[in-house]
């Protein structure tokens, strides 16, 4: 009980109470997908994913420097873009969901002002980034 | 045991860097605050310049993070935005701007002022953290400048890097959160607080056991940049 991650465990945790909160049928963009992990919690939502699939893990050619995963597969990602130019209308999305992803994007203000293109008035923009973070993915600017 | 060796070293970094420039060449210190720098500066052309709105712990700051009790900015030259900065183009020899990208709501505006301001074949010299506490709040954004961050931003806006070193390391970093375990129990008034000096202790004598061993591709205090901007680019 000592080495839960309790940093993922709690975040995953809140983004699920979150996600469940928003009302059936609410049109979500996940941006930033990577491999989906959090599709599970909008089974009740019309979920749209996007990334931009540019990163695939170590076994992808990923640099040898701080943490890599695996594997990383983003196959079965709807949206393939920049996250700074989602191709889908102003005010086309109920809520949009961007965990874990800020640190990656090498101007994370422009994302933000994606986000607020493509939310509809009202829609809600749900975001976790690290604040203290070791490097991970690197090298996928 | 408890030396900063974070600021220690960096501002010996600093120091050395600029002993190097020729005298009489034109320095801007970006973001200069209380001019700490200065000193290194003497054969310099030294203009300083800084927002001056950040004025400690007794001049208002919120209490949350770190702060100094007094910030004395009154020896700024120019008292601006350090995104629009009241000076020509090409005006300056050097820009050093010295653990202050943290505390800037778009620190790429910064670099592209930077990129206005400095000669062809100008010298800039930066540092930031890569994992540091909250200090100076509210004017504290963020930090986790990482090598790729430089790379990135400095060689789109027609910089070639000269050194991009790490300053510290995850060891280095753990260790000195470590070494500020005691005495933050204690500020906090928590009773543990003696456990924690010794559990410190023990802590630091890990870290001085196997100090060699570096992973400064996991995290480090900061990274030290030296970049010359390009002959061929405005």
């Amino acid at each position: 009980m000592f080495i839960k991650n309790i940093n993922e465990i709690n975040r995953q945790a809140w983004l699920r109470q979150i996600l469940a909160t928003l009302p059936k049928g609410a049109r979500l963009l996940d941006a930033g997908a990577g491999e989906q992990k959090n599709r599970q919690y909008c089974g009740h939502l019309n979920y749209v994913s996007q990334d931009f699939c540019k990163y695939q893990g170590v076994g992808g050619g990923a640099p040898d420097e701080g943490l890599q995963s695996n594997g990383w597969n983003t196959r079965g990602i709807d949206l393939v873009s920049d996250i700074t130019a989602v191709p889908a209308p102003d005010a086309s999305f109920d809520a949009i969901l961007c965990s874990e992803v800020l640190e990656h994007v090498p101007d994370p203000t422009r994302a933000l002002d994606e986000f607020s293109r493509l939310l509809k008035p009202g829609g809600k923009l749900i975001l976790a980034a690290p604040w203290r973070l070791r490097a991970i993915a690197s090298g996928t600017n | 045991m408890i030396k900063n060796i974070n600021e220690i070293n960096r501002q010996a970094w600093l120091k050395q860097t600029l002993n190097t420039l020729p005298k009489g060449v034109r320095l801007l210190d970006a973001g200069a605050g209380e001019l700490k720098n200065r000193q290194y500066c003497s054969h310099l052309d030294y203009v300083s310049q800084d927002f001056c709105q950040y004025h400690g712990a007794e001049g208002g700051a919120p209490e949350e993070g770190l702060h100094p009790k007094k910030w004395d900015t009154n020896r700024i030259d120019l008292v601006c935005d350090i995104t629009a900065i009241p000076a020509p183009d090409a005006s300056f020899d050097v820009i050093l701007c010295s653990e202050v990208l943290e505390h800037i709501p778009e620190p790429t505006h910064a670099l592209d002022e930077f990129a206005r301001l400095l000669k062809a074949g100008g010298v800039l010299i930066l540092t930031a953290p890569f994992a540091s506490n909250v200090h100076m709040a509210p004017y504290y954004y963020c930090s986790g400048f990482s090598k790729y961050w430089y790379e990135h931003h400095l060689n789109r806006r027609g910089f070639r890097i000269e050194l991009l070193a790490a300053h510290g390391d995850w060891y280095a970093l753990l260790r000195q959160e470590i070494t500020r375990l005691g005495s933050m129990e204690r500020q906090r008034g928590n009773w543990t607080w003696p456990l924690a000096y010794v559990y410190a202790l023990l802590g630091v004598a890990y870290f001085d056991l196997r100090i060699n061993k570096r992973a400064d591709d996991l995290a480090c205090f900061g990274w030290q940049c030296v970049a010359v901007k390009s002959d061929d680019v405005k």
